[in-house]
């Protein structure tokens, strides 16, 4: 699998910039929008090699030594910038100016790709400003960003954007079943959960992964003492930070489902098609608004570890109050009754 | 020379070229025209609003070699270089990446050295508001006393960052968005001028997209072009921006409006499944509400407001009758969803939830909740009264058995009009005992529900005292203070023992009558006042102490008989036992009390 070839699903963006390199309409800013795991900088590596390409220039033939050079991150007129530390810092754009300030080795195209360019600190991206605006010569700098709505609007409005389109959840599947060897069930919901990126399903398809989202979902059907399901569960993920984010995705996908499901949608949108039995069940033991206040903690949870909240704790209360679902009130009640009982005695 | 942006080539390259900022333009030209040139400017504004290009151009007005002129002529030596960035006499500097004390210090150097091709050398510092403090420092003396030959242009996004001390040396020139319709001019310009092809309705919508920035507007164009070849559509650009059609979203909100939720739900589905951009397509559900708004209350001009007026009645029915506090409570939904998107994945889950909430109650829903709520209050209330009653039966109990004959007696009074002289004159202390005077007026519950409502009106006891030019009578009053009615509906007040004077004043016939006439007025039956000295309370047997703090200062309940809550002594009942048993299962071993230990 090379350049362009293995971008499925974003056809449309692949021939538009296949286009633009063949009609000498290459821009010299790009930025390439998507949710991570999106294919952005699969997308940026095969427009590169599609500039570079000296068998099938425009399209990539991803056999030259170009394209090679490229695949492998070392062709001389290409950088290829990171956050380090997690942020991209002022000296590491410096470098790119001053590599873009010469002419090409090869004398050709100058590509910079900057991955995660939201992180660059306020310094780093105000001092790319100009260089973004008129870069001299054959030059082409890519932005990827997951999180556009966090970059300077002057960096913005100096490049074209390109935004990743989600994968069609069939095409995804059928991916996953292909390449992963998974069941027509299972992919289907693999791919929902991967919201349209390939990249996502393709992590998810793990092993490890599959059997936690398997695992998370049986606590969520099951009925004896969810309290301690709940808490092992936040146990678990709290040792499993990298699992947290597609476990509360499980979690409030399957809750939506019930909500669609009560509000009398489809089974055709829900995510957990293949429970569906089971999601029916469900949804008819809760309110719909309760459920949606299950949705609104979900999201007040997820907000709060984005924002570094200690995490064992978050997950604790967000598992208890699911745990409880329909007695939301009731669980508060008894808060304040222990704590009244207490100052009494 | 390879292929350059649009918002490259188009840059203004003559004074009359630059669409909008007429004020700056105008007021740059007449200081080439007048040989008025400052030494130092500062241009700010938002993105893409032509700060870089006027600088150039006043570069370009100073050297030219028929110049300083208000129209360089573009073809003289000078002028290309200019326009090709190789000036020796225009020095653009980053100031964003070359914002060290050093760099200006270099800069400081190069000043003293005169111009070599024109009569000016422009420095033009880009980006300055990223200039370290240091930096701003240095550049202060050069700043305000360069050579006559030396002129500054300082350009900013930012100009809150500059220092107060660079913003005084310079002359400030604000710039500001484009509007859309000078947007799609120039854009109509740009597109002659490439023998391009544009619907006008495609002009429009990247004149919107852009928000007022001319470069993000070229930057579309351009992309556009380089995408779809000359001819390009209104369709063509809603793709490339992931822009939902507005029609969709009017269908989309109508459903919405209108409640219709599994309608509006799978419409969303649809729309996100054809790959919209969700953050976009939010943001532009906002802004069909804001102009519905608008034209609602007719803050936009007659012509639009009708157009958009009309587009909601003929062909969304539903948004046409919104009201506006629902079209306000939409907006304040859909902008918390959009809020919401930066922590949540999936992206569109927020979306979908402000569809929901946006299309209202549940019917069923509502209903089942307010049979809740009914069942809780008629318990809650169920509770009290028994507790009430338990009361009034201990209490009874403890006076003896009821006489049936006073209770006559109370109908009686009640019949009568006026007061009762009889009582006025009756002994406190006689009537606290209370041994025979045991029937009741009306309930206990009644009596403080009764109080309760007196308390709220007793400023107009006041108000009504002072209007009938009782004052001293209303001036006893106010230092005691009300505590309830007795069983037999009469009002207790009581003094502190240092106020013995009013009290006795107010017990006077003649005093006491004119209150209870008030009272009686006020609470529209016979009302009868008793005194009491706060200390003499615990005495007054058989008075049941309603709210007694009700009014002035808190005061310890001194009655005996305060409602001890109930608690429930057995494991059995206990709400906190039974939701952990909920939670988490299993069976009860011991129940202890965590401060019984300690």
């Amino acid at each position: 699998m090379h350049g362009f070839v293995s971008l499925m699903g974003q056809e449309t963006l692949v021939q538009r910039l296949q286009q633009a390199i063949i009609s000498g309409r290459v821009a010299h800013a790009y930025l390439i929008t998507g949710a991570p795991g999106s294919g952005k900088k699969t997308l940026a590596v095969a427009f590169a090699q599609a500039l570079f390409c000296t068998e099938q220039p425009g399209t990539a033939c991803g056999t030259c030594r170009n394209c090679r050079r490229v695949e492998a991150r070392n062709h001389p007129d290409m950088i290829v910038i990171e956050p380090d530390g997690g942020r991209i810092k002022i000296d590491q754009v410096r470098d790119l100016k001053d590599r873009f300030s010469l002419q090409a080795y090869e004398g050709r195209w100058k590509v910079g790709i900057i991955v995660g360019a939201e992180t660059m600190t306020v310094e780093a991206a105000n001092s790319l400003l100009k260089l973004l605006e008129e870069p001299s010569g054959q030059a082409v700098i890519m932005l990827l960003s997951a999180s556009p709505s966090m970059l300077l609007p002057t960096i913005v409005s100096r490049c074209q954007r390109i935004a990743m389109k989600p994968i069609p959840r069939q095409l995804i599947a059928s991916f996953l079943e292909r390449e992963y060897g998974l069941s027509p069930e299972t992919a289907l919901v693999i791919a929902g959960l991967a919201d349209g990126r390939l990249g996502q399903a393709k992590e998810l398809a793990q092993g490890p992964n599959l059997a936690r989202i398997e695992e998370i979902r049986s606590a969520l059907v099951g009925r004896e003492s969810p309290g301690l399901k709940a808490l092992r569960l936040a146990a678990e993920l709290d040792a499993e930070p990298e699992a947290l984010e597609f476990a509360l995705q499980v979690v409030v996908t399957w809750l939506r489902d019930m909500l669609l499901l009560a509000l009398g949608c489809d089974r055709q949108v829900m995510v957990h098609q293949d429970r569906y039995e089971e999601l029916l069940e469900q949804s008819r033991l809760y309110s719909p608004s309760a459920i949606m206040q299950a949705v609104w903690q979900v999201e007040v949870a997820a907000r709060a570890l984005k924002g570094n909240a200690n995490r064992r704790l978050t997950l604790d209360a967000l598992f208890y109050q699911l745990a409880d679902l329909n007695s939301s009130s009731r669980a508060s009640e008894v808060y304040k009754y222990g704590k009244s009982s207490g100052s009494q005695i | 020379m390879s292929y350059l942006s649009l918002y490259r080539k188009y840059r203004p390259q003559r004074f009359e070229d630059v669409v909008g900022q007429e004020p700056v333009v105008r007021t740059l030209q007449n200081a080439l025209r007048r040989g008025r040139v400052a030494h130092a400017y500062m241009f700010s504004g938002p993105r893409g609003t032509g700060k870089t290009s006027l600088a150039r151009l006043l570069a370009k007005g100073l050297n030219c070699r028929q110049g300083p002129t208000p129209e360089p002529c573009n073809v003289c030596s000078n002028c290309r270089l200019i326009s090709d960035g190789y000036s020796m006499d225009v020095v653009e500097i980053d100031g964003a990446s070359n914002r060290g004390i050093d760099e200006i210090r270099d800069l400081r150097e190069n000043v003293k050295f005169a111009p070599t091709e024109g009569g000016y050398k422009v420095y033009i510092i880009d980006e300055v508001h990223m200039l370290t403090t240091d930096a701003f420092n240095a550049l202060l003396k050069t700043l305000e006393e360069p050579p006559e030959y030396v002129v500054f242009v300082l350009a900013t996004t930012e100009p809150h960052k500059v220092p107060k001390t660079i913003a005084s040396r310079c002359q400030h020139f604000q710039f500001h968005n484009f509007t859309t319709e000078q947007v799609v001019m120039r854009l109509q310009q740009v597109a002659a001028a490439e023998g391009l092809d544009v619907e006008p309705a495609a002009l429009s919508l990247i004149a919107r997209h852009a928000a007022g920035g001319m470069r993000d507007a070229l930057a579309i164009l351009d992309q556009a072009v380089s995408f779809q070849g000359n001819r390009i559509e209104e369709r063509h650009i809603a793709e490339l921006l992931g822009v939902v059609p507005e029609e969709q979203i009017g269908k989309l909100l109508n459903h919405i409006a209108g409640g219709e939720r599994l309608a509006a739900l799978t419409l969303l589905q649809e729309i996100i499944g054809g790959g919209a951009d969700v953050q976009q397509l939010t943001k532009d559900c906002i802004s069909f509400l804001r102009e519905l708004m608008l034209a609602r209350t007719g803050k936009i001009g007659a012509a639009q407001q009708q157009a958009a007026l009309d587009a909601a009645g003929g062909q969304w029915p539903n948004l046409s009758s919104l009201p506006m506090e629902r079209i306000l409570g939409l907006i304040d939904v859909l902008a918390g969803a959009l809020a919401d998107m930066r922590w949540v994945s999936p992206i569109w889950l927020p979306l979908e939830m402000a569809v929901i909430r946006g299309c209202g109650e549940y019917p069923q829903e509502a209903a089942r909740q307010a049979a809740v709520i009914q069942e809780t209050v008629i318990s809650e209330l169920r509770e009290r009264i028994q507790r009430l009653e338990k009361l009034m039966a201990s209490l009874l109990a403890a006076q003896g058995v009821p006489g049936e004959g006073e209770k006559a007696d109370v109908l009686v009074d009640a019949l009568g009009d006026g007061v009762k002289p009889k009582a006025a004159e009756q002994q406190p202390t006689s009537s606290g005992k209370g041994t025979q005077r045991t029937a009741i007026p009306s309930s206990a519950a009644d009596r403080a529900v009764e109080f309760q409502d007196l308390l709220a009106r007793w400023g107009e006891i006041a108000e009504r005292l002072r209007q009938e030019r009782q004052a001293p009578v209303e001036a006893f009053l106010r230092e005691s203070k009300p505590l309830g009615f007795d069983e037999d509906g009469r009002l207790v007040l009581v003094f502190p023992r240092v106020k013995e004077f009013h009290k006795v004043s107010l017990e006077q016939p003649r005093n006491k009558e004119v209150l209870q006439r008030v009272l009686s007025h006020i609470a529209e039956r016979p009302v009868e006042v008793v005194c009491y000295f706060e200390d003499e309370i615990d005495q007054t047997n058989g008075f049941v102490q309603t709210a007694g703090n009700a009014l002035g200062e808190e005061q310890p309940s001194k009655g005996s008989d305060v409602i001890a809550p109930e608690r429930p002594a057995s494991d059995a009942g206990n709400p906190a036992l039974e939701a952990a048993l909920r939670i988490f299962g299993g069976t009860v071993q011991e129940v202890r009390c965590e401060a019984e230990r300690g």
